[in-house]
């Protein structure tokens, strides 16, 4: 039986919500995308979500009991949908365990993930989070208040505030609390956010406790920072879906986002889509990172969300977040005079303008986290 | 960049907030954009409103604004910080 690409990416695509929403039920073993069975027969002519389980529940009441007393934690039977698509689940029985011949002590354990560690010194692109909220994002960079020197944390107001009564001062966790993250954990406190300016992003002033470094995990050091424009490539390094790269499809967007019983405009979005069709640009926890782009390593944007459907990443416009926080972003010496070549080879009509390095501006009234 | 083409982009940021202004009070839309055509039909840069999966095209989209096309599509954006 063959299927349509379109209908069996269209399938993968709702197996990875399937994955976010219950891979993580003690329950589930296994979600894939298969032939449903109903009645004891195959349909050969459909696809669906199937979640593979521990122990199936034949009645609503073993799956009742089964919630109350924590063996599940949802009821898999919901269809889920993708754009106009829904697939239908198909739950079905099976405990599987590694094909391994005894237990062996010595086998390789796979290595952590150095985005998801305490890190010293630390860059751009790891895991971090306020002390109170079990959660990660992402460090976004280093940033320096324009006002006092001061070195800084930047990310997002839903991964340093992330609360409506937060206030200046909490603590800040490098690893997030989600990646296990303590209160000998903390590098910085809450300084700042620009929430009032429909802008999602705070920074965070370091405690001396580590260093920050001014380049991103496992890419170049950014250059700077500077507008974007409508089909710029752009890469990030984020605690999630590590480095990606994507293209630019959308500027000057106005965006309705959902903080707990909050509904906000975000302003001055963009949104990127990925270079490769069905590559992933972004997921959960990459909140904070910064978009670069690849041609000029200066920084563009702050990302902050995404779609699944179509895959994309929404970010906020760097330099704006940068003038409402009343910071720049640290560079590193060797970026900045290789900045400065490229910026003469700009002006000498050498190099193409990818990128238009941010504009000297007033900087607004910093806003302090209530 | 020229002059003509800083009035372009002056034109379309106008336009886009005069689209907001129209559409943006409906639940249903999530975001109002100047971006690529997602269709290709045009070369130049036109007005997307993204709404939500399975919502009905709002009423009273006009096809274009001040000679730039709009464009409606779906999205589901959500924030993403890992829980």
């Amino acid at each position: 039986m063959q299927f349509d690409p379109m209908m069996l990416a269209r399938a993968r695509l709702a197996m990875r919500v399937g994955i976010r929403n219950h891979l993580f039920d003690p329950n589930v073993r296994m979600v894939s995308v298969g032939l449903p069975e109903k009645g004891g027969k195959i349909i050969e002519n459909q696809l669906a979500i199937r979640y593979h389980v521990v122990e199936k529940y034949h009645s609503q009441i073993q799956l009742e009991a089964a919630l109350e007393n924590g063996s599940t934690q949802s009821d898999l039977r919901a269809p889920i949908r993708v754009g106009q698509f829904t697939f239908e689940t198909d739950v079905v029985q099976g405990k599987y365990l590694p094909h391994v011949w005894g237990w062996n002590p010595w086998q390789p354990t796979p290595p952590p993930n150095p985005r998801a560690q305490r890190a010293d010194p630390m860059r751009g692109g790891l895991s971090i989070s306020d002390e109170f909220h079990n959660s990660y994002g992402t460090l976004g960079g280093k940033v320096i208040d324009r006002a006092t020197g001061v070195e800084m944390i930047l990310s997002n107001w839903h991964v340093l505030v992330a609360d409506w009564g937060a206030r200046a001062g909490q603590r800040i966790y490098q690893p997030g609390r989600l990646d296990g993250g303590r209160s000998g954990d903390a590098v910085a406190t809450l300084t700042r956010h620009a929430m009032g300016a429909n802008l999602d992003a705070a920074v965070a002033t370091l405690n001396g406790s580590r260093q920050l470094l001014t380049d991103q995990l496992n890419l170049n050091p950014v250059a700077g920072a500077a507008l974007a424009q409508l089909g710029m490539e752009v890469t990030k390094s984020g605690r999630r879906t590590d480095v990606t790269r994507g293209r630019i499809v959308d500027v000057d967007a106005t965006v309705r986002m959902t903080y707990g019983p909050v509904t906000k405009l975000i302003h001055n979005v963009m949104s990127i889509e990925p270079l490769v069709s069905f590559e992933q640009v972004s997921g959960p926890g990459d909140s904070g990172s910064l978009w670069i782009d690849t041609a000029t390593n200066l920084a563009v944007g702050l990302h902050f969300a995404g779609s699944d459907f179509p895959e994309r990443g929404l970010a906020i416009d760097l330099p704006t977040v940068l003038d409402a926080l009343n910071v720049r972003l640290a560079i590193a010496p060797a970026a900045a005079s290789a900045r400065r070549a490229a910026w003469s080879g700009i002006q000498l009509g050498i190099v193409a303008p990818a990128a238009t390095p941010m504009p000297a501006s007033q900087a607004q009234e910093a806003l302090v986290a209530r | 960049m020229s002059e003509h083409d800083q009035r372009g982009r002056n034109h379309a940021h106008q336009a886009r907030a005069h689209l907001e202004t129209l559409v943006m009070s409906n639940p249903d839309v999530q975001m109002v954009s100047i971006g690529i055509d997602p269709e290709r039909r045009s070369a130049e840069p036109v007005l997307i409103i993204t709404i939500s999966h399975g919502a009905p095209v709002p009423a009273g989209v006009p096809n274009n604004i001040d000679g730039i096309p709009v464009r409606v599509v779906y999205g589901d954006y959500q924030l993403e910080q890992g829980e």
